[in-house]
This record gives structure tokens, sequence and C-alpha cells, in this order.
């Protein structure tokens, strides 16, 4: 039997794997990339809770479309600022966006 | 081992193996491509977990448009994505100490807790069950993420559009 353990140690291993990229990498978009596997561990953790645990109503899920939401509204706005950068510096690396550093 | 174990054992290496490939493949297309095969396996977990409405929205916005964004911008940029130029920066190492100490951490935390196990609860649809609730009692929270998208819009028009001369 599947049990909420299950759900919750891939979440965990999603979590990690996630944080070690946005951690590593050099690229903006890569960060971008490992960011989403956050947000996707999240998910899993908001909806297993919501599946095992006794309430009356599926709050989790309801958390889990706002977390989407906002994944969405991140992602479109992380993404119009990575081509803005781009089209200025020419550089989709980390390191080389200093230019407000004093 | 029965079967709905050995589903989600399946849905979940191919979670993590998709997982792994995106933080560690060197060029950046295939890291995508890789983020795409987690991200629509993980509507398999959701599925699973009888969020059926979810793991739809997963598809559908994850899966189709995301990904699809993230692809567009990796080859509006792809001549500083190319394979010979290093992709990682020097913390492999400690960020890799960092990502085992998490999950350890996790496991603990997990070991010394006792979850109060709802004896199933039979479920109606999903759906009719969410389109109630966001229309009644979270009808804020909804109208303010209806907010969000359209200024996340529109910012993201006026940064990347052309600045005219």
């Amino acid at each position: 039997m599947v049990t909420i353990y299950h759900y919750l140690v891939l979440s965990c291993i999603l979590f990690a794997i996630g944080v070690f990229g946005a951690l590593t990498r050099r690229n903006i978009l890569g960060i971008l990339i490992s960011l989403e596997l956050i947000f996707n561990a999240a998910n899993i953790n908001l909806i297993a809770f919501s599946h095992y645990l006794p309430s009356s109503e599926i709050v989790g899920q309801i958390f889990a479309i706002f977390v989407i939401a906002v994944a969405a509204a991140e992602a479109v706005v992380g993404l119009a600022l990575v081509l803005a950068l781009y089209r200025n510096t020419k550089e989709v690396f980390a390191e080389k966006m200093n230019i407000m550093k004093g | 081992m029965n079967l709905p174990l050995m589903i989600f054992y399946g849905l979940a290496a191919l979670v993590v193996a998709g997982a792994l490939g995106a933080v560690l493949f060197k060029n950046l297309m295939h890291s995508a491509l890789s983020l795409i095969l987690s991200l629509f396996f993980v509507a398999g977990i959701f599925f699973m977990l009888e969020a059926d409405f979810l793991a739809v929205v997963q598809i559908m916005l994850y899966v189709g448009g995301i990904t699809v964004l993230i692809l567009f911008v990796i080859m509006l940029t792809y001549r500083l994505t190319d394979k010979d130029i290093r992709q990682t920066n020097h913390q492999v190492l400690p960020a890799g100490i960092a990502g085992l100490g998490l999950i350890f951490v996790f496991l603990l935390i997990l070991s010394k807790t006792k979850f109060v196990f709802d004896p199933g609860a039979a479920q109606d649809n999903s759906v009719v069950i969410i389109g109630k609730l966001l229309l009644t009692k979270y009808v804020l929270p909804f109208e303010a993420a209806g907010i969000l998208l359209l200024v996340a819009m529109v910012g993201a028009i006026l940064m990347a559009r052309k600045e005219e001369k």
C-alpha cells in the first residue's frame, strides 16, 4: 500500500535536487528550471497531505492551484527579465549580472 | 508487492531521473526536455493522489506552457548556452553536501512525526468541489490570483518588447 511517507520522501528528494541545481547553475535559465522543480516538490507535498489527512475540504488542492498560478507568473516575469538583460548585456550567466553593484 | 506500489515506484523513478537530468545536463536544451519528462510524470503522481483536475492543469500549464516558454528563451539566447561553455559554478561540492544534508534532515523529521490518517474518505469528483470552493469560500484569493496574472502579463510585455528609438 502506498502511504503518505512515500510521497513525502519523493517530494523531499525532488526539493533537494532543485536546491542543488539552483545553487550550482551558472546560467540563469538553469536556475529558473531548478525553481520549477522546487515548486513541484511543494505541490506534491500539499496534495499528498490533502489526500491523506482528515479534512472535510480539499484545501491542499486549492492551495496547489494558487501555487501553480504564482509559478506561472514567476516564470513569465523571470523569462522576460532574462530576455531584457540578454538584449542589454549579451549575457545569461548569473555572475555577470552585477551592473547594480556599487 | 502490489500494483499501486509498483506504479508509484515507476513514476517516482522517472520523476527523479528527469529532475536529475534537468539539473545535471551540460546542454541546457537537453535539460529543459528532461524537465518536461519530470513534470509530466509528476502529473501521474497527482493522478495517483486522486487530484485529477490538478493533474490536467499540470500537463496543460507546466508541460504545455512554462517549459515551452523556457525552450523559446533558451533558443533566443542559444549562442551562450553551447555545450563547450562551463555550466556550473565552483560550488558543486558544497551544494551537493547541502542537498544531501537537506534530504537527511527531512528524513529525520519524517521518521519522528506521526500523522493522523483518514480512513478512506470517499471523495466526490474533485473538479466539482474545487469549482464550488473557488467561487464561494476562496473567491478573494481567486480574484487576487487573477490580478497577479494580469500584472505579470503586462509587466512581461513591457520588459521584453523592443525599445523604440
